[in-house]
């Protein structure tokens, strides 16, 4: 359905005269959006429906912050990757009404709990220190994943630790990041 | 935390295609994993975009640092302990007296019949069942516990909970999908102090299976014999735990060889 994904902000920046700045802003997180597009799609031609709504929302939608203003990089990817993650879990309960019979659909669920950390205020630093105060062994499986993009396997031998136990340091890391990363989000204030 | 686990290996690609997705049928249903997967997108949106920007991570350790026998460190610094203080709690951590070793010195009973896989806790203890009467575990120290889990040591977790007689809370630290012959064996060990002595054998077949010179695996698999009432086999089986074992361990085999011979 798709043929080039990368093509679409240019081209819709050629649509929209005087919103090349926004078409900047998809283009620079592309590639990130169809890596997380590809990890949570079935197959390859959801992923890429799953881009291009998301790539859809975001040249219409209202933005939460000014993208000529101080806005990070951090911030602005994580509000496209929340679009995305939105349109993917609609589309998961479009998928299963299909599939459940109407009077067996359950009653609306409860609303989701709140986000723990204060996504829209992190910054950089906050990470940085987050990571760097990371106990060593968590510190290491955390930074081989993010910052050197090996798979658990490759983890584990460069470790010498047992594959599973990559996935339970993984898990708690990415754990310990988010509670010190709301802290210090916390220590300087909505800043 | 098996659910998150699960969640946190589809989002990194580590699930087959079928694993994956009863992952997205879950989340379908479940607002906490849907929460939990805005979490970890997040986080991986700020820490890959400041990796973009040009955040330096901290070094991964050298092999050395990361395998520093603690117990020999702690005892060629003892002498000068009141020095760490000074030297802030990465340093404290790394030289400090290993916590772990120095509770297991002190244990000098097992409370299960078992053998587990975590070489530090399989020293040979006598298995004495009862502690006093109607007491058939005892608690860990918080310090040594939470030194397992700062080093992620799920296998130390296990046994630690096992040598302890908490078989319920080991549970939740044995590979549930097991493939190595350590896990194979740990795994077996669980399901015989269960009481499914039928699925333990075939777990501990597997576990030699994969590797006959597993003493544990053997020992483990003698005791689930024992139990199905099949001595001769049972026999043979501690039998080749004691070519395998330490002289104490080979003693006790021997003596429950002897013990079915009668």
């Amino acid at each position: 359905m798709v043929g080039s994904t990368a093509s679409w902000p240019l081209d819709s920046a050629e649509r929209v005269p005087g919103d090349a700045a926004r078409a900047a802003f998809v283009a620079r997180h592309l590639p990130h959006l169809q890596r997380v597009a590809r990890s949570l799609a079935a197959r390859a031609d959801q992923a890429d429906d799953l881009v291009q709504a998301t790539v859809e929302r975001a040249l219409s939608a209202t933005l939460p912050f000014d993208l000529e203003g101080p806005v990070t990089l951090g911030r602005e990817r994580a509000w496209l990757v929340r679009v995305m993650k939105n349109l993917f879990i609609d589309g998961l309960r479009k998928e299963r009404g299909r599939r459940v019979p109407l009077e067996s659909t359950p009653e609306p669920e409860a609303p989701p709990p709140e986000p723990e950390v204060a996504w829209e205020h992190i910054r950089m630093a906050d990470v940085q220190r987050a990571v760097e105060r990371l106990p060593a062994g968590f510190r290491d499986v955390f930074v081989l994943f993010y910052f050197e993009g090996l798979s658990y396997l490759q983890i584990a031998e460069r470790l010498g630790l047992e594959r599973r136990t990559v996935g339970t340091r993984l898990l708690r890391a990415r754990q310990k990041v988010r509670a010190r990363l709301e802290e210090e989000r916390a220590s300087r204030g909505r800043g | 935390m098996m659910a998150e686990i699960r969640l946190q290996a589809w989002l990194d690609g580590e699930l087959s295609a079928e694993e994956a997705d009863r992952v997205r049928e879950a989340l379908a249903e479940s607002p906490e994993l849907q929460a939990e997967l805005d979490a970890l997108l997040q986080l991986d949106a700020h820490v890959l975009a400041a990796k973009e920007e040009g955040l330096e991570p901290p070094a991964v350790r050298p092999p050395w640092l990361r395998r520093a026998p603690r117990p020999v460190l702690g005892l060629a610094l003892a002498a000068g302990f009141g020095a760490l203080a000074v030297g802030g709690p990465w340093l404290r951590a790394r030289l400090a007296p290993d916590p772990v070793g120095a509770y297991l010195a002190s244990v000098d009973t097992r409370l299960v019949a078992v053998r587990t896989s975590h070489a530090a806790t399989d020293t040979y203890r006598p298995y004495a069942p009862f502690l006093g009467p109607d007491v058939r575990t005892r608690t860990p120290p918080a310090a040594v516990l939470a030194a397992l889990e700062e080093d992620g040591d799920q296998r130390g977790l296990a046994a630690l909970y096992l040598l302890s007689g908490r078989v319920e809370v080991a549970a939740h630290y044995i590979a549930a999908s097991p493939v190595s012959a350590a896990d194979l064996s740990d795994r077996g060990a669980l399901l015989y102090l269960q009481g499914d002595y039928a699925q333990a054998l075939t777990v501990l077949d597997a576990a030699v299976a994969k590797d006959e010179g597993h003493a544990q695996a053997w020992w483990n698999r003698g005791l689930t014999l024992e139990a199905l009432g099949r001595g001769a086999a049972a026999r043979a089986a501690y039998a080749r735990s004691a070519a395998l074992s330490t002289p104490a361990w080979k003693a006790a085999a021997e003596r429950r060889i002897a013990a079915l011979e009668e």
